[in-house]
């Protein structure tokens, strides 16, 4: 997956109790804030997560994978939320359904097809649940960055 | 040939994943399908092309005649062999 950033700065750390939405726009601000996305990125994510809910429950730590349309992002990145204190996100197939989400995936994506391949990496890690625990209790960031890169970034052998 | 709807939130992502997959689990037992994939809004409009619906968020666009299989498991793993049997029963 080239072209795509990821490094230590865009991994996210939040030790307070707080809402999928607070989660949702913190990110996208902190994004915003790099030039990594447009300022109707939030708004869009906002939305898009109302219609279509990305909670994904693992029968583990829960995974949230938000993201929205590529018109609203201006350079593809990658940013991860860890989030100490679960938040509640809606299933993605039972929208009525709040499940505990300890670790938000947030695509801002900048071509269509970039998401198949990376929801394929992203369900490979989803399924090792001991390296997604390794992400949610890692002490440095050192640490989850490298998990991530391993699963989300590197070229992988078919 | 049986016909299979896969719908997702934008037709693209999470319905490509499933769609692969299914499309694997179909050629390993010798069952010939097509697949084709959509939004969830467009399911209502569709659906009655087709002899299966698989979605992987949740339906609600409307009523639709042909049986829905929800087939979150195939991003998640949990149930997944249990879901594609599921799939493969609406097809053979």
């Amino acid at each position: 997956m080239s072209g795509i950033a990821f490094d230590e700065s865009l991994i996210l750390e939040y030790d307070q109790q707080m809402t999928d939405r607070e989660v949702l726009s913190a990110m996208a601000d902190y994004l915003c804030k790099k030039g990594i996305v447009k300022d109707s990125y939030r708004q869009a994510v906002l939305d898009r997560e109302t219609s279509f809910p990305t909670g994904l429950k693992t029968g583990g730590i829960n995974v949230a994978i938000p993201h929205t349309d590529i018109c609203h992002v201006n350079q593809a990145a990658i940013c991860v939320a860890i989030l100490k204190s679960p938040a509640l996100f809606q299933a993605m197939d039972e929208p009525d359904h709040g499940i505990e989400v300890n670790l938000v995936i947030m695509l801002a994506l900048t071509e269509a097809h970039g998401h198949i391949e990376m929801l394929q990496r992203i369900v490979k890690l989803i399924r090792n649940q001991e390296d997604v625990k390794n992400i949610i209790e890692a002490n440095d960031m050192a640490t989850v960055n490298m998990i991530i890169k391993q699963y989300l970034l590197e070229e992988q052998e078919n | 040939m049986k016909k299979i709807l896969v719908a997702c939130g934008n037709g693209i992502a999470t319905s490509t994943v499933v769609a692969t997959k299914i499309r694997e689990k179909c050629e390993d037992n010798g069952v010939a399908i097509s697949v084709t994939q959509c939004k969830l809004l467009e399911v209502e409009s569709k659906a009655e092309d087709y002899d299966l619906l698989v979605t992987t968020g949740k339906f609600t666009g409307g009523d639709v005649n042909i049986p829905v299989v929800g087939a979150i498991s195939l991003l998640t793993g949990i149930d997944e062999e249990e879901t594609l049997d599921e799939i493969l029963s609406y097809v053979k």
